[in-house]
Parts: C-alpha cells; sequence; structure tokens
C-alpha cells in the first residue's frame, strides 16, 4: 500500500456504506458523515434491500479504520485536493484532513405533489407505504384491490421498475390481493429483468399502459383511477378505462440533494439542469465534479439502480489505483511560486496540494500539462521539452500541425493516409491540447509559421477532462488579440476530432507568412 | 490582496510605440495570484507586441524579467543593472511597484501594463472582488465582519437606503445583493455579533485617503 488515502465520504446510504466498505478493504482511511442517526439512507426503506444493508453495516462498523459520524452533519469544507480540512456540527476535536472527498447524498423521497396535488385517503407513495410496512402497515388486506402507478411526471423519473415489480409481488405472495400496474413507460434495471415480470406473469399481476397520466378520484371507501388505454391501430380512438381501487401506490417523486454553497468555499461542484451534482466527463471519468478531488457517487448525480450506484463505487475505486507510477513529473520553482492556487484547480487528475508553494504529487500526475500552461507565475516546468519548441524542427512557411494523444493524433494518421501530407507540413504529436502556452503560439507564428492547426478531442472526450477546453480558452484569447497586432486569426485553426476522423488539410495554407 | 486588470494590447502597443528596445517586468505577488502580471502575461504581451511590431518599420528588441515583489526596491536590483540598456520599462506590477520602480529607475520612461483596481478577494477562480478601500479605521467587529462603507455603493452605515429590489440586488449596482441584506441575514449566527440598531457617528474621513497621502510614522514610537 504505496499511498494511503484519507476519504470523507459524505451520506451513510448504500453508496456511502459500500465506498466505505471497499476503501477500508483496499487499506485507506475513512471518515464517514451522516446527518441522520441510523445509517442505510433511502435504501433502508426497501424490504428488498434490508438484509444487504444490514451486512453491510455490520462489516463497516467492524472496521477500525472507519470512524462513522453520525446525527453529524458538514460545517465546512476549505483546504484543497490532497489537504481538504472539513469541520463538521457537532464539532469534532480537531477538523477532518482528508485527501479526498465522496459526496454520496443521495435523494430527496416524496409524494408526488407535483402530480397528484391533492392527497386522497388510500393514495400513498411506495416510500411511505414501505416505511409503514407494505401490506399490513397500510391495512392491506387479501381482499384489497391495489394499483401502482409508476412511471408520470416530471419528477418521478428513474425508480426503477424493480422497486415496484418487487413491491408487487411481494404483495401478491404475501398477502393476496389484488394487484394492477398502471405505467408509461417500462423501466428496467440493467437487463430486462425477465425473471421479475415472469414472475409477475405467474402472480397474475396485471400490466396496463397509458399514455395520459392518470387522474385519481374519490369513489365511496376507495377510489377510481381513470386512464386511456392507446389502441395498436392509429385510426381507432383511444378507449377510457375506469380502474377501481381500494390502495393507490404511485411511485415517489424524488428531488436532487444538494449541500448548502457556504460549505464549499470555492469548492462547490457544478450541478446539471435537474439540480443534481454533476459529473465532468461521461466518456472518461462519470464521477469526478468539476472540483479537484471531489467525486460524486450513486444517486447524488441523478437517481440510480442499485446496481449502477455498486459500478459507482468500483470506479471510484479505480481511480485511487489507477496511477503511473516513476514517470517523471513537472517541476515546480518554489520561489515563483505565489501559491494562487490555480494549478491545483485547473488539474484534472486530483495531483497537486498547495501549502506554501505547489507540490505536484508523483502517482496522480500524468504529465498533461495543464498546469504548466495555466500557471500565472510561468512556475511549473514539464519534465521534457517538447521536441517542436525547438525552431531548428521547422521552417518560416511552414505549416504545423498538432494530434493529441486522445484522439487528434489518430486522426491526423488517418488523414495522412487518405490524403498524404504535403511537403511544408510538419506534424507533432502532443499529450493533450491543455500543455500548449498562449507564448508557444505565439513563437510560432513569430517564428513564420504561416498555419498551425490543431488536431484535439470534442468536448467532453479529453482523456485529460478539460485539457482541451482549457487551451480552447487560451486560443481565442490569442484570436481576439491577432487582428490588433495586424495578423489573420484564420492563421490558427481548431480542428476537433474523433479517432476515426480524416480531417482534409487543405494543400496551400489559407493564409502566407 | 491588489487586484488589477491588464490593459488592452491596443493600449499598450500605443504606450510602447515609440520605443526599440522594451523591458518587460512583471510582479511575482499580487498581480501574478490574479493573473494579470505575472510570468505568464509578461510573456505573452512581450510576443504580442513583437508580432506587432513586425508590421511596423524600426527593430525592436524587448526582454522579460519577473521580480517577487516590484513594491521591494532590494528585490528590483536586477533590473536597475540591465535597465541602462533599454528604452522603457513596462511594468505589470501594481502602481505602487510601478512608483517603487520609477524612483529607481529615473531616466527611462515607465510604463504600466495594468490598471490598479482595489484591495480585493478571490469569489471564484479567475473572478474577484473589492471588499476593502482603506478607510484607515477599521469597524468590522461591529459589521459583522462585512464592510459597509465599501460594499455599499452608498456607504450607509445606519440603515439601508430602501432602494433594493424584490431579487435583494442593490440599486447602484444590480450585480450585487444589498450588502445590508446580507448583514441583517447573517445577524445572529455569529456570537457577540455586530447591532443593527445601534447609531454610528458620522465617520471620520480624514483617516481615508480623503485625509490626503498616507504614510506610516518614521519612529514607531510616536
Amino acid at each position: 500500500m504505496n499511498n494511503p488515502e484519507h476519504v470523507l465520504i459524505i451520506g451513510g446510504g448504500f453508496t456511502g456504506l459500500t465506498t466505505a466498505h471497499e476503501l477500508a478493504r483496499a487499506g485507506h482511511r475513512v471518515t464517514l458523515v451522516e446527518r441522520s442517526p441510523e445509517l442505510g439512507g433511502v435504501a433502508s426503506s426497501l424490504p428488498v434491500y434490508r438484509e444487504h444493508l444490514g451486512k453491510l453495516i455490520a462489516s463497516v462498523t467492524e472496521f477500525t479504520s472507519i470512524v462513522i459520524l453520525s446525527g453529524t452533519t458538514i460545517n465546512r469544507i476549505r483546504g484543497q485536493v490532497g489537504r481538504f480540512e472539513v469541520t463538521t456540527t457537532p464539532d469534532q476535536p480537531r477538523p477532518v484532513l482528508a485527501t479526498r472527498i465522496v459526496v454520496a447524498i443521495g435523494v430527496d423521497v416524496a409524494f408526488p405533489s407535483a402530480l397528484y396535488p391533492a392527497r386522497l385517503p388510500g393514495m400513498f407513495d411506495l416510500f411511505e407505504a414501505h416505511r409503514s410496512g407494505l401490506g399490513s402497515g397500510n391495512a392491506i388486506n387479501a381482499s384489497s384491490k391495489v394499483v401502482f402507478i409508476a412511471g408520470y411526471g416530471k419528477h418521478s423519473k428513474a425508480f426503477t421498475m424493480k422497486r415496484i415489480l418487487d413491491s408487487a409481488i411481494d404483495l401478491r405472495k404475501n398477502v393476496g390481493c389484488n394487484v394492477t400496474i398502471i405505467m408509461d413507460m417500462i423501466r428496467f434495471e440493467d437487463s430486462w429483468m425477465p425473471v421479475e415480470y415472469e414472475e409477475c406473469r405467474r402472480f397474475g399481476i396485471v400490466f396496463i399502459r397509458s399514455r395520459i397520466h392518470p387522474d385519481i378520484r374519490t369513489a365511496g371507501e376507495g377510489l377510481t383511477i381513470h386512464i386511456e388505454h392507446e389502441p395498436l391501430m392509429p385510426d381507432v380512438s383511444s378507449t377510457p378505462i375506469a380502474i377501481s381501487a381500494d390502495r393507490v401506490l404511485l411511485e415517489p417523486a424524488l428531488y436532487p440533494r444538494t449541500l448548502k454553497s457556504v460549505f464549499w468555499s470555492l469548492h462547490e461542484p457544478r450541478r446539471d439542469s435537474d439540480g443534481y451534482y454533476g459529473n465532468i466527463n461521461n466518456h472518461y471519468n462519470m464521477i469526478q465534479t468539476n472540483r479537484k478531488g471531489i467525486f460524486v457517487l450513486g444517486s447524488a448525480s441523478g437517481m440510480k439502480s442499485i446496481a449502477q450506484c455498486r459500478d459507482d463505487v468500483l470506479l471510484f475505486m479505480q481511480c485511487l489505483s489507477d496511477v503511473s507510477i516513476g514517470q517523471s513529473v513537472p517541476k515546480v520553482d518554489e520561489d515563483r511560486c505565489a501559491a494562487c492556487l490555480t494549478c491545483a484547480r485547473v488539474c484534472p487528475h486530483s495531483a497537486i496540494s498547495v501549502t506554501h508553494a505547489s507540490i505536484i504529487d508523483e502517482a496522480a500526475c500524468s504529465a498533461c500539462g495543464i498546469c504548466a500552461a495555466d500557471c500565472p507565475a510561468e512556475a511549473i516546468s514539464m519534465p521534457f521539452e517538447p521536441v517542436w519548441r525547438n525552431p531548428d524542427t521547422y521552417h518560416p512557411g511552414d505549416c504545423i500541425v498538432f494530434g493529441c494523444n486522445g484522439s487528434g493524433r489518430d486522426a491526423m494518421q488517418n488523414s495522412i493516409e487518405r490524403f498524404g501530407l504535403p511537403s511544408n507540413y510538419r506534424f507533432f504529436e502532443i499529450e493533450c491540447g491543455g500543455e500548449i502556452r498562449m507564448r508557444d503560439v505565439f513563437d510560432l507564428l513569430l517564428g513564420g509559421i504561416s498555419q498551425i492547426f490543431f488536431f484535439i478531442c470534442q468536448d467532453g472526450n479529453c482523456k485529460h477532462v478539460h485539457g482541451n477546453t482549457r487551451f480552447v480558452k487560451r486560443l481565442v484569447q490569442i484570436q481576439h488579440m491577432l487582428p490588433r497586432l495586424g495578423v489573420a486569426s484564420e492563421r490558427l485553426v481548431v480542428v476537433r476530432t474523433a479517432s476515426q476522423d480524416a480531417p482534409a488539410l487543405p494543400s496551400v495554407p489559407i493564409v502566407n507568412a | 490582496m491588489i487586484v488589477g486588470k491588464p490593459k488592452s494590447i491596443e493600449d499598450i502597443i500605443e504606450l510602447t510605440r515609440p520605443y526599440p528596445r522594451l523591458l518587460i517586468v512583471g510582479c511575482g505577488s499580487c498581480l501574478t495570484v490574479c493573473r494579470t502580471g505575472g510570468g505568464r502575461e509578461v510573456s505573452i504581451a512581450a510576443r504580442a507586441i513583437s508580432l506587432a511590431r513586425q508590421g511596423m518599420p524600426g527593430a525592436f528588441e524587448t526582454l522579460e524579467m519577473i521580480v517577487q515583489r516590484q513594491c521591494e526596491p532590494e528585490l528590483c536590483e536586477d533590473l536597475l543593472v540591465v535597465a541602462s540598456q533599454y528604452d522603457a520599462v513596462l511594468s505589470f506590477g501594481c502602481a505602487a511597484g510601478m512608483q517603487s520602480i520609477a524612483d529607481m529607475i529615473r531616466t527611462i520612461p515607465i510604463l504600466p501594463g495594468v490598471d490598479t483596481q482595489f484591495m480585493g478577494r478571490i469569489v471564484d477562480h479567475d473572478r474577484f472582488i473589492e471588499q476593502c478601500i482603506g478607510c484607515g479605521e477599521c469597524t468590522l467587529d461591529r459589521t459583522d465582519g462585512i464592510c459597509l462603507i465599501t460594499r455599499c455603493p452608498k456607504a450607509q452605515q445606519n440603515e439601508p437606503c430602501g432602494g433594493s429590489d424584490s431579487a435583494d440586488h442593490c440599486e447602484v449596482n444590480p450585480d450585487i445583493e444589498c450588502v445590508w441584506i446580507t448583514f441583517s441575514r447573517r445577524l445572529g449566527e455569529r456570537s457577540g455579533s455586530g447591532s443593527i440598531s445601534e447609531v454610528v457617528d458620522p465617520k471620520d474621513w480624514s483617516q481615508s485617503h480623503a485625509g490626503g497621502l498616507r504614510m506610516t510614522p518614521a519612529d514607531p514610537e510616536s
């Protein structure tokens, strides 16, 4: 165990507990903060998960390397990756010093009042129903007619069908009542749940699909549900159907949970348009937020199935162990370093922490060069000097093509194979667009290069998360300046590529030096 | 720290146009941290000006240097050594640093590459906000750590002006929340926090820049 970490996990539900367990097994230390007195979160209100959760909680409490702070909330998060300082309420004797932070706060579950503002007697959301005990707790007996309603309304997205199917089967098996499921769309977890559907069919559960959301009204002691059954034939009008029920169990509405902004100092992760904490890169890392060292796992980033939550945890463990050890890392000139935290903030690999000067962690650094290019003091130098910074490798009047390791280089090879490389073009491989400094671009223009092409990854596809974005930001600044310097901005061309592309290059440069 | 903003490249090119040999100096402190005057900005400016000068008659030569703090003469000695070989100095330090250099280097022009703006702190990566106007008489204890003089455009000391809109924005600067609303919301969070009902006497502005140029006394005992 080369680099034991101390991870702060916010949230003691299924995801938080699983993460703690995996970390402790791998030899790391964990502090887990849970705001309620009990562990287990939302999943603990579902009987299908209770047994597993019970075992998980038991094993987590056994590890001495896991400190559990229940009935505790986060007060403030300060510091930076590798050295987060976290205070809690109630206070701990000292602030928690963590190397990384995992946000596993899950979702809020509520009655779908947006869809059904009037709560009629006999109407429950599924979570509430489970909390009081599905069946006897809701006065459901063998002669009851129970209707589940799934899939309607903006806020009820992604509550997987599995929970409804499990609950429905539970009722048929253990209570013996009549069960119908009305739904808009069938939603699946992982596979197509053939086992669950088969069981449902065996138990005689009726499925009805309705495009319009069910209208529920009180009828005597029970309820009537009005839907429209959509026909298969296009010209036939839909049939209105009224279903009577004693109990209506609604898929609950799910709301994103967030921690107050004031807790985060400068570290508050970005949220997506639905309000969930978002990941930064769907292709390469679905759990890293836009703040270095802060990860969002499980439902905190959008409702997920239990299996997907578990996948998040495994991906997180990989982030910890996925290190390239022994490669040379950029050097920080401590005299020039102003401890401005820019490098720590822009590093996509959580490799930099700052005390009196920046410290780059050899194990986590992948030499992408983004820190060196963005350092306002030019205090960071790469361990190697790329060949293209040597003016002897090109002549005035040449064109230069940079291709990044992620996709640009592959695209360039394809391009050469298809179109050939004109004689006055020079091709250089770079690790990432993010390593190109503004001064490099100016140096090439001053050196008489006619045109520079940058083949970089598409938005969201950068292996270094945002190397492409940071590079484009710099390039836009330069292109804004060029006309004011009497230089045509067409001399710089950014080409967004995927590995299988083969962009054509003009054989004659558009603009002469 | 001191926050500045870079001058536009056109302004810088105009300012430096008469000079064939230009010494460009950055500052390693505040202006590096606010990403305006550090080594990076200096190297970009040097190259941008060089590119522009390629299209103009006459030779052009530039040297880039960084000093840790331009306002500290001892740290600027290297500058003195080379200054005689140049026709002008373009400084990316704050005005205090620039004037310190101007005191040391008397024979050639010292040109500003940045506009010094305010004393402030970071809001987010690349964004800074003014927090102090240097009034010389700090009463932050009374106002819960919120400077009503700096952060209220009218420097209201005793009550809000009442002009904030329904979204709590200041009527003078709609980009900010009314600081009196911030103040009153936070009251009570802190033990021993300021009182919103305490009447404050008119401020003694002679302690601020309005009272003239300020200097710490020569003899600490006096």
